[in-house]
């Protein structure tokens, strides 16, 4: 306990807060135990209505610390007017039953038994907060417990919310290119905006030079080429659409494995015989008026070749 | 994660569809229809070859606004286009329950406020705001953005930006490919 008023809070880790009051927590009464089983009961849940709102997660390898994150949450979603006294035994019922429902919900027996646990050291740990403050009450776990829930799930909530938010920050740095050196969350904030201005105004371009290149040809070139690929699942039989031998099928397989640059080698994929007429050499637009608005793209985001063609 | 082959191959085949629905190659349209078609069918196929995210939903929505572009959008998606197009149920919620947030943030700010320091306040509530603007920003960007919260905003984000980056690869695939040919 002196070690509790001692440590600063700011200073130590949630997880290390949690150790702590949990092992002070073992010291204590055993009455405590049906307390922490009921605070572990309605945690589950609120967990268990609040996992349903959580997005597709599963997608991601998350590490096991974020269930820490989830629990917390189901703890401060706790609404302290709820708090009804339930026997032990019922409520330890009522946990197994939800720890085999997040089991078959959780995708896997050791996220959910980790949950379990740090589901019952947040619950220690919400209530041993205010020990130190207030000891010779009689019913002392009740009163107390509702006001440390009423303003430590603030507290609580908050903090879940940080490392959730700043756990998706680090896919998205991840994702954004060039991104790694940068801290904090407006900066990153304005790095994923940049980013996804620059994709949406990439779209924007790329249709418009489609709209230029693209031609003159009849309608069942293109329902020749869908066609075509709807009938073929997988990439290696485009090269039987190909016509044109000299131009080996890269541009596609290049595609289909990687989200980088393309290798101009002129993948042939949509080279059905019949499209070779679509393609001819008279532009619509012509290639003279180049009236795309390139002040308004980032000077590294134009590829290469479109340099050359102007 | 996503970025799968088959994803990348439908939306190719989708966005195709898509401009042979929309009569892209024929010669009676202007530039800029050809554009905003190629764009349409670009757009749809992205969203269609996602699946059911709500940014994908916010994009159909906004596309079938316009009454011009139902129609190649039905033939598009098909089935899909019904479920797709369903407007987000949160949306008419949010602004109402933002009074109200609002205000507990703010009483709940002057009760900070009274317990800490000041400077540390300044700060705080300095980054908050800087933070919620760029969100805002953001829920701007995004198609659908309005009535997501913090958290399924970046997740959508995080899932929008992998989704135009094959969409922006995909088509830069078809426009070298048809480069390359017109050299010929």
């Amino acid at each position: 306990m002196q070690c509790l008023q001692q440590a600063p809070v700011s200073d130590l880790s949630v997880l290390e807060r949690q150790r702590l009051h949990f092992d002070w927590q073992q010291q204590e009464q055993p009455s405590r135990h049906s307390y922490d089983a009921d605070l572990c009961v309605r945690s589950l849940n609120s967990f268990t209505c609040f996992s349903n709102g959580l997005p597709d997660l599963a997608q991601y390898s998350m590490p096991v610390a974020s269930n820490f994150e989830e629990a917390g949450v189901a703890v401060s979603n706790c609404n302290p007017k709820r708090r009804r006294a339930e026997s032990s035994p019922k409520s330890k019922d009522e946990s197994n039953c939800k720890r085999g429902k997040q089991e078959t919900g959780g995708g896997g027996g050791g996220r959910s038994e980790s949950r379990q646990q740090n589901n019952r050291k947040e619950a220690s740990g919400d209530t041993s907060s205010y020990k130190n403050e207030e000891h010779p009450k009689a019913d002392y776990i009740h009163v107390r417990a509702r006001r440390g829930q009423a303003t430590d799930s603030h507290s609580l909530a908050e903090r879940v919310r940080r490392e959730r938010i700043s756990q998706r920050m680090k896919y998205l740095q991840e994702l954004v290119p060039g991104c790694s050196k940068i801290t904090g969350k407006a900066g990153m904030l304005d790095e994923i905006i940049n980013y996804v201005q620059s994709l949406q105004r990439q779209v924007e371009f790329l249709s418009m030079k489609l709209a230029a290149v693209n031609p003159l040809a009849a309608d069942n070139n293109y329902s020749n080429c869908s066609m075509g690929i709807s009938s073929e699942p997988m990439e290696q039989p485009f090269l039987h659409f190909n016509s044109l031998q000299a131009h080996p099928c890269s541009g596609l397989d290049m595609y289909m494995d990687s989200s980088s640059d393309l290798v101009p080698d002129g993948s042939s994929f949509v080279s059905c015989s019949a499209l070779n007429s679509l393609y001819g050499v008279e532009f619509q637009l012509g290639r003279g008026t180049a009236a795309f608005p390139f002040q308004s793209f980032q000077g590294n985001l134009l590829p290469n070749n479109l340099k050359m063609e102007i | 994660m996503q970025l799968t082959s088959s994803f990348k191959l439908n939306f190719l085949k989708q966005m195709l569809l898509g401009f042979q629905l929309s009569a892209v190659s024929s010669n009676n349209m202007s530039f800029h229809e050809r554009k905003k078609a190629i764009k349409l069918s670009a757009d749809a196929a992205i969203a269609f070859a996602r699946g059911r995210t709500r940014w994908s939903q916010g994009l159909i929505t906004n596309l079938s606004k316009n009454e011009k572009n139902k129609d190649v959008l039905k033939g598009l998606l098909g089935r899909e286009y019904d479920e797709l197009s369903k407007p987000c149920c949160n949306s008419w919620k949010i602004p109402r329950s933002k009074k109200i947030l609002r205000r507990c943030l703010r009483m709940s700010s002057t009760r900070k406020m009274a317990g800490r320091a000041q400077h540390d306040v300044g700060k705080s509530i300095l980054a908050k705001t800087l933070a919620k603007k760029r969100i805002q920003v953001l829920k701007k960007l995004v198609p659908g953005g309005e009535s997501m919260d913090g958290f399924s905003l970046l997740d959508e984000t995080l899932d929008y930006a992998m989704s135009l980056k094959a969409q922006v690869d995909g088509m830069r695939c078809i426009l070298r490919t048809s480069e390359a040919l017109n050299f010929k």
